[in-house]
C-alpha cells in the first residue's frame, strides 16, 4: 500500500523531462553526473529487511545476526569534463535486532566515469559507453574483527577494494535496454594477525528501462555478483559465493533540478545463490544537481 | 543581370538560413543579431540529449533559433545536419552560465 502510494506520488511529482534518458544503467553507482551537471549531492534513506544466510547448497537459513537495517547515504559528485565526473560516497548504518541496535559509519568509496562513447540523437542505435573507475576504502568493522555475538557492529565487509567496469546503455526508444559489468580486487590485508586474500568480485548488472511520456523513468533489472574465495593464512579459506539479485527503481524529476528516486531490491532472491544471504531493500533517494 | 544578382542573393540567404553550421555566440551576440526579429523560440539543445530530438523534428511556425549547449560543437553540427531544421543555430560555451540553464531540454520565448 505504501509503495503503490509511493509510486503515484512520483507520478504526480514529474514535471521536467529527462534530459538524459540513458546516462549509466543503475549499476553500481547511486550518482550518475549527466553531461550538463556540474555538482551533484545524493541523500538516501535505506531500509533492509528479512535477513537470512544462504549456506554453500543454495538453502536459507535464519540470520544469527542482524534482522533490520537503515542505511543512510550521502554522496556528492563533480564534473571533471563533459565527459567525466567524480564521485564521493559515505553512509552511515544502523544494524537491528529485536530491541538490540547499534551505529556506525560504513566505508568511504570513491568512483568515477569516463564516456567513451556518447549517444547522439541522430543515430538511435548509438550506444552510450562508459568506463568506471572506482576506490572503496575499508575503515569499518567486519564480520572479521567483531566483538557483538549478533554481529550488530558490522558495517563493512572489512576490504579496500578497486574497481574497473564499463558501462553501455543502448539506443533511445521508450525502452532501453543497459547493461553494467564490474571487476572488483578487495584488497589482501591482516585481521587479528591473520593474512586474508580475497580473490576477484565480478559483478553484472543487466537491465531494462521504459522513460514514460510523462517524464517518469522506471528501471528494471538484475545484478549477479560472483564473489571468489578468500584465502586465510591459517588454511581455513572462505568458499567463494554467488548473489543473485533483481531491482525496481523509479525516478521522477521534480524540477530541472531535482530528481527523486524509488527503488525495491531483492537481494539473493532470484535464480542461483550459494554462500550468501538474502533481504529486501526499499530505497528513497533524492538527488539535487547545483 | 539584376535576376543573377537575385538568385546569387537569394542562395546565399538561403543557404545561411539553412545552414548547418553552429555560429560561436555570446547571448549579447545572439540578441544583436537576432535584434528586430520579434518574438521568436529558443529552443537550446545538445547533441547527447534525447529528449531534445522532437523539438529539432518538428515544424515552425514563426521565429526559431537553436542554441548548442553543453556540448562539443562538432557533435551538435553532426546532429544539425541530421535533422536539418530550417533556423539558424549558435553555439556556445557561455550562455548556459549566462542565463542560468541547468538542464535540457530547455526553450524560451524571447522579444529579440
Amino acid at each position: 500500500m505504501i509503495l503503490r502510494l509511493l509510486f503515484l506520488l512520483f507520478m504526480a511529482s514529474a514535471h521536467q523531462a529527462f534530459a538524459c534518458a540513458s546516462c549509466g544503467s543503475s549499476g553500481d553507482d547511486p550518482l550518475v553526473l549527466y553531461p550538463n551537471d556540474s555538482f551533484k549531492m545524493l541523500l538516501q534513506e535505506s531500509n533492509g529487511q528479512g535477513y537470512s544466510n544462504i549456506d554453500s547448497h543454495g538453502d536459507y537459513r535464519s540470520s544469527g545476526g542482524t534482522q533490520c537495517k537503515w542505511t543512510t547515504t550521502a554522496s556528492l559528485g563533480a564534473a571533471i569534463s563533459r565527459r567525466s565526473f567524480a564521485t564521493i560516497t559515505k553512509s552511515y548504518i544502523e544494524n537491528r535486532r529485536g530491541n538490540l541496535h547499534k551505529q556506525g559509519f560504513g566505508d568511504t568509496s570513491f568512483a568515477g566515469r569516463y564516456s567513451l562513447a556518447m549517444l547522439s540523437i541522430e543515430n538511435e542505435w548509438s550506444p552510450q559507453i562508459q568506463a568506471l573507475f572506482g576506490y572503496k576504502h575499508s575503515t569499518s568493522q567486519s564480520t572479521k574483527s567483531s566483538k557483538d555475538p549478533y554481529l550488530l557492529d558490522v558495517f563493512g565487509n572489512g576490504f579496500s577494494e578497486i574497481k574497473t567496469g564499463i558501462d553501455v546503455w543502448w539506443g533511445q526508444w521508450t525502452v532501453k535496454p543497459g547493461m553494467a559489468l564490474s571487476l572488483v580486487q578487495p584488497l589482501a590485508r591482516s585481521i587479528n594477525g591473520l593474512r586474508y586474500s580475497p580473490n576477484l568480485i565480478l559483478r553484472t548488472t543487466a537491465s531494462l528501462s521504459y522513460l514514460q511520456p510523462f517524464f517518469v523513468k522506471w528501471v528494471i533489472g538484475t545484478t549477479t555478483e560472483n564473489r571468489g574465495k578468500v584465502k586465510v593464512e591459517d588454511g581455513t579459506d572462505q568458499p567463494n559465493g554467488l548473489t543473485s539479485s533483481f531491482f525496481l527503481t523509479v525516478e521522477s524529476m521534480v524540477t530541472e533540478m531535482d530528481l527523486a528516486r524509488l527503488s525495491y531490491s531483492e537481494i539473493g532472491t532470484i535464480g542461483r545463490n550459494y554462500n550468501t544471504y538474502s533481504s529486501r531493500n526499499l530505497t528513497l533517494a533524492y538527488i539535487h544537481s547545483f | 543581370m539584376k535576376l543573377i544578382s537575385k538568385i546569387l542573393i537569394g542562395l546565399i540567404v538561403s543557404s545561411n538560413a539553412f545552414s548547418n553550421e553552429c555560429k560561436e555566440a555570446s547571448w549579447s551576440n545572439v540578441k544583436e543579431w537576432q535584434k528586430g526579429k520579434g518574438p521568436t523560440e529558443v529552443i537550446f539543445f545538445a547533441s547527447w540529449c534525447s529528449s531534445c530530438k522532437d523539438h529539432l523534428k518538428q515544424d515552425f511556425k514563426g521565429n526559431v533559433i537553436f542554441i548548442s549547449i553543453f556540448d562539443e560543437r562538432s557533435d551538435s553540427e553532426r546532429v544539425l545536419n541530421f535533422f536539418k531544421p530550417s533556423a539558424t543555430c549558435y553555439f556556445s560555451k557561455e550562455i548556459e552560465k549566462e542565463l542560468k540553464i541547468k538542464s535540457l531540454p530547455k526553450t524560451l520565448n524571447v522579444d529579440f
